[in-house]
């Protein structure tokens, strides 16, 4: 060999072997979002479920809390993903549609509109929360520059070793027994809560000074529901029913006007709360936030019956390969429910 | 060879210098508070119903920062919580906190409501914001009052937000929103 073709070979083993111990370095900084803020891992838990789904849910934690895609199916054969990640904001729903539609187009997708309150970045930690476990792609680029607060580097979100470095002496047994798998901690997205926390004494409503949702809200919401369109999925807006914070009046009649012009339907279930049967006082995991699992149940169900008779969703039960996946799941949720409710009972046993 | 050691090292120091300059960033965790694990929990109280009497102790500002006297007690934000003072609170709420992580306690008097953070395990007063009418700020200042009130009892050293008219003394702000120069919302807050 001669020696210019050794000097080409042997840069080239410096450089492969720096990048794996780089990027060995930067996976094992990362945190693994596995036990603690397990909200973080959410995202990248569909890639390995893409596909195949008739509803995906997007929005904040009122979709991952509040909708159980397994009682879809079990009581109606719908099958439903939920793409809900903590403080999603409107434009990362929108790069989060983007991205499922290059795995699959579903027949709904149902927005949750709490996010139009917020025009503005909330925190670094809930973007991180919903951007470092994407799948890179154009979507995720355009995420982050469009969720980046003054303070953030797009770079530290390409070399996460720029960000976490300094997580070298916080390193736990979790970020070497998850350094290279996920664990599944949802069901088709849904976060199960069976703890019950009744609701009690809210706030006052606070007076705000302006009721007008931003304009790059709306920006976002309109680029929404042109990809929609462009796809031919129908685009579904929900309110979910929590009793805090408060969706104003005034915010529910831009989501109602915009839902009029443009044709969409729209379903507060926070003014639905007795039709669907909800019991603050049991079916709350946080004191009226978020629903826990008889409340998720009863909404799920609610839900499913608009879906398939407003909306013509296929019940698939019937379909042999449908129904080998979703059995076994549903097998998995049940089992997991009955051993925390057990769990729960044995702590107060105790 | 030596030139990619070069550009390598190169490379780290870049690489070292700009994660130095996240160091400001926010302390991730700390910063995160997903729902409320405890939430909307009361707690009854009845052994002194809240008034909307003004105290007559040292008065707001003279130390350089907003102070709402009540019934004998002298609440600041950004100070530890004394309830001993205060009339039994009537509610106690917990929510996620907007601008501390975990969750703040929101105590309902009946005429307010006293939002208080946690610094360290010390609950410390983060707002108070007026319930009724008829209370009265340090000052005089009542919801229903006119802009122009406004301004005879704090001046026209404010910044405007929209229909928001905000005062900053120190590290605390008196924040009033208006609606056609109506003043419909009052409340002192920490700055931060």
């Amino acid at each position: 060999m001669k020696k210019k073709e050794k000097d080409i070979l042997s840069t080239g083993v410096v450089l492969v072997v720096f990048c794996i111990i780089f990027t060995l370095i930067s996976m094992l900084l990362q945190p693994k979002y596995m036990t603690e803020l397990e909200e973080g891992s959410f995202i990248s838990q569909y890639y390995r479920e893409a596909g195949g789904h008739d509803v995906i849910f997007l929005g904040d934690c009122e979709v991952y809390a509040n909708y159980s895609p397994m009682e879809l199916y079990r009581d109606y054969g719908i099958t439903a993903y939920i793409r809900g990640t903590p403080q999603q904001l409107v434009w990362m729903s929108y790069y989060v549609a983007e991205e499922t539609f290059r795995y699959e187009t579903p027949r709904v997708l149902v927005f949750n509109v709490n996010a139009m309150r917020y025009s503005e970045p909330v925190s670094e930690a809930y973007n991180r929360l919903t951007i470092d476990q994407m799948r890179w792609s154009g979507s995720k680029a355009g995420m982050i520059l469009a969720s980046m607060t003054e303070e953030e580097q797009f770079l530290s979100y390409v070399f996460p070793i720029l960000r976490y470095h300094s997580r070298f002496d916080q390193l736990t047994q979790e970020d070497f027994t998850w350094l290279f798998r996920v664990r599944d901690n949802t069901f088709n997205g849904f976060h199960l809560h069976t703890e019950i926390i009744p609701a009690g004494a809210l706030p006052a409503e606070r007076v705000l000074p302006d009721y007008q949702f931003g304009d790059i809200c709306f920006e976002y919401l309109d680029k929404l529901r042109l990809l929609c369109g462009e796809n031919g999925t129908e685009l579904i807006l929900v309110k979910a029913p929590s009793l805090y914070p408060y969706w104003y009046k005034e915010y529910d009649a831009q989501i109602r006007e915009y839902a009029s012009e443009y044709g969409l339907s729209y379903y507060n279930f926070a003014e639905l709360t007795e039709d669907i049967g909800l019991d603050f006082s049991e079916d709350t995991y946080d004191g009226g936030y978020h629903l826990n699992l008889s409340g998720a149940v009863k909404l799920s169900r609610y839900f499913g019956s608009i879906l398939t008779e407003g909306h013509g969703l296929t019940d698939h039960r019937q379909d042999p390969e449908i129904a080998s996946v979703y059995n076994e799941k549903l097998q998995i949720y049940d089992k997991t429910i009955e051993e925390r409710i057990r769990e729960q009972e044995d702590e107060k046993d105790r | 060879m030596k030139r990619i050691g070069k550009a390598l090292f190169l490379w780290g120091i870049v690489a070292v210098l700009t994660a130095c300059g996240q160091e400001g960033a926010p302390a991730l965790a700390q910063n995160i508070n997903i729902g409320a694990d405890s939430a909307g929990n009361t707690a009854g109280g009845d052994s002194k119903e809240a008034s909307t009497e003004a105290s007559d102790q040292e008065p707001s500002g003279e130390d350089g920062v907003f102070r709402f006297a009540y019934e004998g007690a002298m609440l600041t934000p950004g100070e530890p919580v004394d309830l001993s003072g205060l009339p039994k609170y009537s509610d106690v709420a917990e929510v996620p906190s907007c601008a501390f992580g975990g969750n703040d306690k929101i105590y309902n008097f009946k005429t307010f409501e006293l939002t208080a953070y946690f610094d360290a395990d010390e609950e410390r007063i983060y707002s108070i914001y007026f319930i009724d009418p008829n209370l009265p700020t340090t000052e005089g200042l009542r919801l229903g009052d006119t802009v122009d009130d406004m301004k005879s009892f704090y001046g026209d050293s404010y910044e405007t937000e929209g229909a928001s008219y905000i005062y900053t003394r120190g590290e605390t702000l008196l924040i009033l929103i208006t609606n056609k120069d109506i003043v419909t919302s009052i409340e002192y807050r920490l700055n931060k």
